[in-house]
């Protein structure tokens, strides 16, 4: 499984059980039947169900999250020197 | 002139080409999880009333279960970070081993639904139970970059790994459950 983003070579990982510590910081994770942001405020209903105090940030989907993260910058270089090229050539 | 101009747009023609490619070959990265149908989100609990484990457990677990309960969600896990961008770096010792240069690893703290969520395969052995991970179990999972790098052809099943800073994590939270020597299953 990739570890450092989708270009850099694979790392030595090692999976824990979260109940072993207290620290760092945490998320969740949801697999959706369906499209999973029709499931956010189900979700969100549940989190602050359980702790009414608790933030909610950065939620999204993580096909999202990679073409954010990953696909962005790659794409935005590409339909710049397409531009800039058609537009040298007129 | 004109032979400038179109010589730079030819040369930019072929880098829009050649990126264009990366951009192709970034689409069809194996990644090694299924990120379709998955929803993320980072939960920055409250410092003052979640510094323990147990308390940070006594968020998560019911949580995770009303998830799990909610019509149209298949699965849901804890996670430290958000895959597949890194984890927490850490030194690490296998006992038995002997090295000059430092060992390290990244290590991720997750819930049972983990490996079920993002679809990973596992090449042997198996993933983690409710029972274990509600019983804290001093258990790890690692990937096969870990077993070819530092084990070799040994059977990483049943060996041991000292995660340094998950030591140093307890020290910060005053309530030491794993004490540095510590070790853990593979």
């Amino acid at each position: 499984m990739k570890n450092r983003g989708l270009q850099d070579p694979i790392e030595p990982e090692i999976w824990v059980p979260y109940t072993v510590t207290g620290s760092a910081f945490r998320g969740i994770l949801v697999r959706t039947a369906k499209e999973p942001l029709t499931m956010l405020n189900a979700v969100e209903h549940e989190i602050w169900a359980t702790d009414a105090n608790v933030a909610v940030t950065l939620a999204g989907t993580m096909e999202g999250y990679i073409r954010q993260f990953s696909y962005a910058g790659p794409r935005f270089g590409f339909l710049l020197m397409t531009i800039s090229a058609r537009l040298d050539w007129c | 002139m004109v032979v400038l101009e179109v010589g730079l747009s030819l040369t930019l023609l072929v880098s829009a080409g050649l990126l264009m490619r990366s951009f192709v070959a970034l689409r069809e990265v194996h990644l090694g999880l299924q990120p379709d149908h998955v929803l993320v989100a980072r939960l920055p609990l409250p410092t003052d009333r979640y510094k323990t484990a147990d308390q940070v457990t006594g968020f998560y677990r019911p949580l995770l279960q009303r998830l799990k309960a909610l019509p149209g969600i298949v699965e849901a896990t804890e996670t430290s970070t958000l895959p597949p961008y890194g984890g927490i770096p850490s030194d690490i010792e296998i006992p038995g081993k002997t090295h000059a240069e430092k060992w390290n690893s990244m290590f991720q703290l997750v819930s049972e639904g983990y490996f079920p969520v993002l679809k990973i395969q596992f090449v042997d052995g198996r993933g983690f139970t409710e029972a274990e991970i509600n019983g804290a179990r001093r258990l790890a999972i690692v990937n096969q970059t870990f077993v070819k790098k530092y084990l070799g052809k040994e059977n990483p099943i049943g060996k041991q790994v000292r995660i340094a800073q998950l030591a140093e994590f307890e020290d910060a939270v005053k309530e030491p459950m794993l004490k540095s020597s510590d070790s853990w299953r593979t």
